[in-house]
């Protein structure tokens, strides 16, 4: 089970690389699963559902990015009780974590989780142009190396 | 698959034909699937002028002739079937007497990149190094706008050097320039050659003197007239690069000095540059160029002022006795694609002729800059990376008696009955530096401007032919105008 601030693509870039950790044992013959996802502070973006989708796996919950679970939290209150609007949502994701049985994920590559976002977002097709020396150093700061060309002697 | 096909059987496929030679259509042009990386260093090098597509021959035949004229090296094209046609025809009518590899492709194999396995296959076949020191192979448009990698081709093949290159119409505006897409692939890797150890010594025997490395090709006495003028610096002649050789990349990197004869060889320029040489514009021509070349060249190989002096007391009364004893006047417009156009106009200044406009296909580079200063403050107006246009603009403007330019500029001035030389044939043909260069150009253009009676008598013979209804296009209505009926 992963549980993270979840809408970003540093969040879910973990999540898959926890996903790929998983395939790994698996190869090398170790029984390990994941749950599921635990969408946390979601704004309604949807790229971490997307995200969960794209590597089979279900979403356990989805925790709203709200004020008052903000504060409460902060402030080390308790939130999942019956008494407070939240209840019902942790209680689902408590049966939802009993019960669900342990899967393989599917891990994106680069461009798949990159994908997961709009390009502008992540920067994609943004082509990137090294430094040159020049850039680097200024046009004085160039190392003047010369170069000592020696024959063979044959 | 059906039982009754074997496995093994060879499955024809429909090929669509790929559309090649159409320099500059909009897909060539944007390049879609090229290098980034290449490209981004092209416009770098070489930029853009008015027109974005070479207005001459295409550019691949300048690379392709440096890498013919080398001796132990073989040239391998990749591109449209149409283009190496073309390429490879020019190349025969100017005298390579060498073949042209070619790997041919379809929309398959360029698309699946089997294409780049080809070519692989074909470098790793002709890799003899009994026969050859370097194989270049070249990316025409089509497989340089689809990225076909050349530079993942191995860096050497038994000891053969494998030279990758792109020269695409869309990212090199001259021929002149893929001269030095080349020159500089090759001084890269015989730089990186002569940082790991020893390398091969040129041939014949060594000299003891500083030497000084030539940009540019040149009508083959120059070297000897620069060799004159740099001898009582206490320097001898180095290489011409664009080399005859491979080996002589070595000795071109050994100068201290680089003389840049012709201005837009950027890329090799960064190389000697990189290897801590100095890098020294303009050329000996008329007395003032040589004066300050001299000056410039001895400075850079840190010569005395003494010496500098001695130099050019020697070469400055040979010069300006030459040009006195072969004056040229009348008004002259000036333009070509070889690099030397600001060179050539500043002969003519000192011969006496009232240059009024020069333009040049190559770029503003550092290394014309002086000449630049120097004509445009005679009033010349100077145009890098001219188009043809601004040079037809230039003869209705200043109404020459001598239009020196390119085939297209030629034809134009002569239907003008304006007298004009080729430039490429006529004038590249004769040395330019030091004292035989000084009188070298007045015989044949004085002929040219002596032509202006028998253009004019020329005229008023052919005047209407060709035109209007002689053109040969069969328009109803000047045949009804001429009665004919339609
Ligand atoms: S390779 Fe040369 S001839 Fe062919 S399309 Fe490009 S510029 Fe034109």
């Amino acid at each position: 089970m992963w549980w993270g601030r979840t809408n970003d693509l540093q969040s879910l870039y973990v999540a898959n690389n926890v996903c790929s950790a998983v395939q790994y044992f698996r190869k090398l013959g170790g029984n390990v699963g994941v749950a599921g996802l635990v969408i946390n502070k979601d704004d309604g973006t949807g790229e971490a559902a997307r995200f969960a989708e794209a590597v089979d796996i279900p979403v356990l919950a989805s925790i709203p990015a709200d004020e008052d679970i903000r504060r409460k939290s902060a402030n080390y209150q308790i939130i999942g009780t019956q008494e407070s609007p939240w209840g019902s949502l942790f209680a689902a994701l408590g049966d939802q974590v009993a019960t669900a049985p342990p899967r393989l994920p599917k891990p994106l590559d680069q461009d798949g989780l990159l994908d997961l976002f709009k390009a502008e977002n992540v920067g994609r097709n943004v082509v990137l142009e090294p430094a040159t020396l020049e850039d680097l150093c200024g046009p004085q700061g160039i190392a003047q190396r010369s170069l000592e060309v020696v024959y063979d002697t044959l | 698959m059906t039982p009754s096909e074997p496995e093994n059987t060879v499955q024809q496929i429909p090929v669509t034909e790929v559309d090649g030679g159409a320099c500059g259509t909009e897909a060539l042009r944007s390049g879609a699937g090229a290098h980034p990386e290449t490209m981004a260093q092209f416009a770098r090098d070489y930029p853009k002028g008015p027109h974005d597509q070479p207005q001459s021959m295409c550019p691949a035949f300048g690379s392709l002739r440096v890498g013919l004229r080398m001796r132990r090296t073989a040239t391998i094209l990749s591109g449209s079937a149409c283009c190496v046609y073309g390429l490879t025809f020019t190349s025969h009518f100017y005298g390579a007497r060498r073949s042209v590899g070619y790997v041919p492709f379809n929309s398959e194999t360029l698309v699946t990149g089997k294409l780049f396995e080809d070519i692989k296959e074909a470098v790793e076949r002709t890799a003899d190094p009994a026969l050859y020191d370097a194989i270049v192979v070249t990316n025409l448009c089509v497989p340089t706008a689809s990225g076909v990698p050349l530079r993942l081709l191995p860096k050497a093949i038994n000891g053969v050097r494998i030279i990758g290159i792109d020269v695409p119409g869309f990212g090199v505006p001259t021929h002149a320039e893929a001269k030095d897409v080349l020159a500089g692939a090759m001084l890269a890797y015989a730089r990186a050659e002569a940082e790991q150890g020893p390398v091969a010594a040129p041939r014949g025997p060594s000299t003891q003197a500083p030497t000084v490395t030539f940009l540019g090709e040149m009508f083959p006495a120059d070297p000897v007239n620069l060799a004159m003028l740099l001898d009582p610096l206490g320097l001898a002649p180095g290489p011409v690069v664009p080399t005859r050789e491979w080996r002589e990349l070595y000795a071109a990197l050994a100068s201290p000095v680089v003389a840049a004869i012709h201005p837009f060889y950027t890329a090799s320029v960064r190389e000697f540059q990189r290897a801590g040489r100095r890098v020294v514009g303009s050329a000996p021509v008329g007395v003032e160029g040589t004066a300050s070349w001299l000056e410039a060249i001895g400075e850079a190989a840190g010569v005395s002022s003494a010496k500098i002096e001695a130099a050019k007391a020697k070469a400055l009364p040979g010069i300006r006795e030459a040009l006195k004893g072969a004056p040229v006047q009348g008004r002259i417009t000036l333009s070509g694609y070889e690099g030397s156009e600001l060179l050539v106009a500043r002969l003519l200044i000192e011969s006496g002729a009232d240059v009024r406009y020069v333009g040049t296909a190559a770029p503003k580079t550092p290394f014309s800059e002086a000449d630049c200063r120097w004509l445009q403050a005679r009033g010349v107006e100077v145009q890098f990376r001219a188009s043809l246009e601004q040079d037809l603009a230039a003869i209705a403007a200043f109404d020459p008696a001598l239009a020196i330019g390119t085939t297209p500029v030629v034809q134009k001035a002569k239907e003008l009955a304006v007298p004009a030389l080729y430039f490429t044939n006529l004038i590249s043909a004769r040395p330019l530096m030091g004292a035989a260069g000084a009188g070298s150009l007045a015989q044949v253009v004085n002929a040219a401007m002596g032509n202006q009676d028998r253009f004019h008598s020329m005229r008023a013979f052919f005047d209407g032919v060709g035109q209007g209804a002689t053109a040969g296009i069969w328009r109803p209505e000047q045949a009804s105008a001429l009665g004919e009926g339609a």
